[in-house]
């Protein structure tokens, strides 16, 4: 995320701020799939991340003041958005609702999405299932840097961290994801899928 | 065409941090014709997608409509409480704060809301905040207060009967601790524990 960006959000909140409410939309519709996407990460269906997503952008605008110009934007958001997921209140809520949603979802997205679609969202839960594996330490970096996209730099401030700790702690989660990964593939000449 | 060892190297010089836009596209085309390499390193694609530059999770996800029911609600929240505005000076903004907490309670007054007394022992704090799931884990709002250096740090919050609600106490605007009287714990996922409160 470029210093260019940053002047961009920082404009747009100052017109949020002086008082044209519908410039909010801009920072919205820019971080919307990213706050989506960090939130599934941690609560796994569709429908709970997006009301998450909401949440979150609501209580962002109402922290709006406190947002100091000159300043990543990406970075605040997400430090309220990483301090709104955090509570495992929410996530047993939505571990009771996957249970049905996940089906429903699967069920639902099979025969309207296209093969390469379904594919992707089961390589996607894959790999969110690895991700929600890897102790604390190196699952936020994984998922502020990977699921929300944020730079090495934003991560770090998000995390109060050091840029190297953070290159290292995704170096270490990259070798532990690979090996999670393949470990679930069968083994060549192995029939451990055969029932 | 890239072979199943050139994708293994692809997954290695990866892992390492060298992978290049070149080899993604020759991975990802080797991917789409060897369903044993799909296999086996498809759910990495994401990651290699982002460590590239290349949107992936993200650029997966989502948020149709999004902006629509965020700027809804902001519409709704503004016109139902009057003279809200988030914008004025902290000061004034911690009254609007408070109000708008009146507000949601006087409109509640007969559904199942309990007030909730939290009390902390903590002589040598200078500051206790009160921040959990009710309060999105901002403290603004939720300060705690003792009636002289020896007492107990002490707020009353109004909270839904039928909730499990998870907060902690922030001392000195940066130490959170977990509620030594809660009645049970939980990983907060931050490597901490989170103070669990059913009502």
């Amino acid at each position: 995320m470029g210093s260019d960006s940053v002047t961009d959000d920082n404009d747009v909140v100052k017109k949020v701020l002086s008082g044209d409410r519908e410039a909010y939309r801009v920072l919205v519709d820019k971080y919307g799939s990213r706050v989506v996407a960090f939130c599934r990460s941690r609560m796994r269906s569709e429908e709970d991340a997006r009301d998450a997503a909401q949440d979150v952008f609501l209580r962002a605008y109402s922290s709006l003041a406190s947002f100091r110009a000159g300043e990543s934007f990406a970075a605040w958001l997400f430090a309220i958005t990483g301090n709104h997921v955090r509570t495992r209140f929410r996530i047993f809520q939505s571990d009771r609702r996957k249970t049905e949603a996940a089906g429903t979802e699967l069920a639902t997205a099979a025969p309207a999405d296209p093969a390469e679609d379904v594919e992707r969202k089961f390589r996607e839960e894959g790999l969110r299932r690895a991700v929600s594996t890897l102790p604390p330490n190196l699952r936020w970096p994984v998922e502020f840097y990977y699921f929300a996209e944020l730079s090495v730099v934003e991560t770090a401030r998000v995390l109060g961290l050091g840029e190297e700790a953070v290159k290292t702690r995704l170096f270490r989660a990259r070798k532990v994801l690979r090996h999670l990964l393949e470990e679930k593939q069968p083994k060549p000449g192995s029939r451990g899928n055969q029932k | 065409m890239m072979q199943c060892i050139n994708a293994l190297s692809f997954v290695d010089a990866w892992e390492n941090g060298k992978a290049t836009l070149d080899g993604l596209d020759e991975f990802r085309a080797h991917l789409d014709g060897c369903r044993e390499c799909s296999r086996r390193f498809g759910a990495l694609l994401p990651l290699m997608m982002r460590d590239i530059g290349v949107s992936g999770i993200a650029a997966a996800a989502s948020s149709a409509g999004l902006a629509d029911d965020v700027m809804d609600a902001l519409g709704k929240k503004n016109r139902h409480a009057f003279a809200f505005n988030p914008f004025l000076a902290a000061a004034a903004a911690a009254i609007f704060i408070v109000g708008l907490s009146l507000g949601i309670f006087f409109t509640r007054m007969n559904s199942d809301i309990v007030t909730v007394h939290f009390t902390l022992d903590a002589p040598e704090a200078s500051s206790v905040y009160l921040a959990g799931d009710f309060n999105a884990w901002g403290g603004e709002g939720y300060k705690l207060s003792r009636a002289s250096p020896d007492s107990p740090w002490e707020i009353s919050v109004k909270l839904e009967k039928g909730k499990a609600y998870v907060y902690n106490f922030v001392v000195n605007g940066s130490t959170w601790i977990t509620d030594p009287k809660a009645p049970a714990r939980i990983d907060d996922g931050f490597g901490g524990s989170g103070s669990l409160l059913r009502l």
